[in-house]
């Protein structure tokens, strides 16, 4: 390999700075799309274990169209093709006057994208109290919603937190996507070095420590999280 | 080399002959370790652009062309003629901005033949051959847009490719002269121009040269999206190949001059630009006839 190492590119100015924009860019991506896809996957799961048959409708439909779609496709469709779709007025309202549109599509397909896997979780959690928990809590009087309240959701949102915590990491990485449709978070702000330097080895190099240490300090609160919230003799424990 | 080959080969000719009147020149691989890995494999690998038509794209049929891909077969020629494999094979990778750099580095690719613009900081990674086309920034815009030069889009929306020379050159302006453009990411030329088609910005600022091409070809419906402005930067193209190999450099150099010299390059560019309707800039046809360097 014929290459003129620099290693200080990373590290000097002005491409530090451009990577520490694009590291406060993935952060506030996968952050609001975290809130977002949580909020909205806690609902669908919760939906798809009522008895209700047609809220579990609502709620298979809706985790079948957001996880069977490519992310990259997703994010393709909500920034090119869906306002072309709607009202003059309103496309122009968001093509046009929307503050940070790269940003807040972004954060709105990959929290959307990210719901349907997190929805699946939480119904996995519901599911695994078991059938006895909630038919004791009929049993027992509680209405539906109690039972969720006082018994079921308690149980299950301890459960879930390890494959909550490898979703938290996924969506850290996949707002690199969000360079796609503009976005210059870390992946896109290391092109931007490659473009201008050609030292693109040395910028890519540095993008993947950062993101090796976010996603460890992730794990590393999360696990934290875990042995809070843990419930003695709730969960086998290694 | 045998007498009858010299004359079947009529496309062949030049770089014969060139080879021919100069015993001097030494045939094999010699000292070049591009040459010799190209010896070794018996294959030459040719980066190219997937959608940069005319310069260097797939068509239809999936093959590999343009007027870039052209002028580098005239490089391949003079490999077959000088490793003495008149049946070296071509081997194709596709390259984008982000992975062009690398493969040339690390020698996945002998030689690049895209819309790589040469730079003296590039340079410090790359050879590169000698320049066989000129363009520079300017903006597409919409046909209905009254704007004549970047000034004029003080304060919108502007499209440029990630990385790229003009993206520099429009903020470089932006800073100086105060006109709060704002600039909109675009991974490549379809998709910056798809961001102008679809309103979500005002200009999209990238290669003059490229634009035109797209704006007369692409443009749907046509004549909905026209070029303006003076060139903003000077972006001179080049071929890339890897750095520290004098010999392979100057058969680049070598093959690159005689199709200079033989007005070849110019009857190219007409074959690629002509049916566009865009004729030779002056430039070009200058550096052309400078870069003509005698045997």
């Amino acid at each position: 390999m014929i290459y003129h190492w620099d290693w200080s590119v990373p590290i000097s100015a002005p491409y530090l700075g451009w990577l520490m924009s694009g590291l406060a860019w993935t952060l506030l991506v996968a952050g609001a799309a975290w809130v977002l896809a949580f909020i909205l996957g806690a609902v669908i799961g919760i939906l798809r274990t009522l008895p209700n048959r047609a809220a579990r409708m609502v709620g298979a439909v809706y985790v079948a169209v957001f996880r069977s779609v490519p992310l990259l496709l997703q994010l393709f469709l909500w920034y090119f093709v869906v306002p072309e779709l709607l009202p003059a007025s309103v496309a122009h309202w968001i093509k046009r006057d929307l503050p940070l549109p790269e940003y807040w599509t972004s954060v709105i397909g990959l929290g959307l994208f990210t719901s349907a896997r997190i929805a699946e979780q939480f119904r996995a959690g519901i599911q695994a109290v078991g059938r006895g928990q909630s038919m004791a809590a009929a049993a027992s009087g509680l209405t539906l919603l109690q039972s969720y309240r006082y018994v079921l959701l308690p149980v299950a949102a301890r459960y879930v937190l390890p494959p909550l915590t490898s979703e938290f990491l996924n969506v850290v990485k996949n707002s690199s996507l969000a360079l796609t449709i503009g976005l210059l978070e870390l992946t896109g702000q290391s092109r931007q070095i490659e473009g201008v330097t050609f030292h693109g080895i040395e910028a890519f190099t540095a993008a993947t420590l950062i993101y090796v240490a976010l996603t460890l300090a992730a794990i590393a609160a999360m696990r934290a999280i875990e042995r809070v919230v843990a419930i003695p003799g709730l969960m086998a424990r290694v | 080399m045998s007498g009858s080959s010299f004359f079947c080969r009529a496309g062949l000719g030049l770089v014969f002959a060139a080879t021919l009147a100069a015993p001097a020149m030494a045939l094999g691989a010699g000292e070049s370790p591009i040459l010799k890995r190209i010896a070794e494999r018996n294959a030459i690998t040719i980066g190219h652009r997937e959608a940069s038509a005319p310069y260097s794209f797939i068509n239809r049929e999936q093959r590999v062309e343009g007027y870039s891909i052209d002028l580098c077969m005239k490089v391949v020629d003079a490999v077959k003629a000088r490793l003495e494999k008149p049946d070296l094979q071509i081997k194709y990778v596709p390259i984008n901005t982000t992975n062009r750099i690398a493969l040339v580095a690390n020698g996945t690719i002998d030689i690049e033949c895209g819309t790589t613009t040469n730079t003296l900081a590039r340079q410090e990674q790359v050879e590169f051959s000698p320049i066989f086309y000129i363009t520079g920034t300017q903006v597409l815009v919409s046909a209905a847009n009254s704007a004549k030069e970047v000034e004029d889009l003080k304060g919108k929306r502007v499209a440029v490719l990630q990385g790229s020379s003009n993206e520099q050159s429009l903020r470089a302006l932006n800073d100086s002269e105060k006109l709060g453009i704002e600039l909109v990411y675009a991974k490549d030329l379809g998709e910056g121009a798809l961001l102008v088609a679809n309103d979500r910005v005002d200009g999209f600022a990238a290669d003059g040269g490229q634009i035109k091409v797209f704006a007369a070809t692409k443009a749907q419906p046509k004549g909905s999206l026209k070029v303006i402005g003076r060139l903003l930067t000077y972006d001179p193209y080049s071929a890339m190949m890897q750095r520290g190999d004098l010999d392979f450099s100057l058969l680049v150099k070598r093959a690159y001059a005689e199709t200079f010299r033989s007005s070849e390059a110019e009857k190219l560019y007409e074959k690629w630009f002509g049916p566009l309707g865009i004729v030779i800039e002056p430039e070009l046809k200058t550096a052309f006839v400078i870069q003509a360097i005698p045997r």
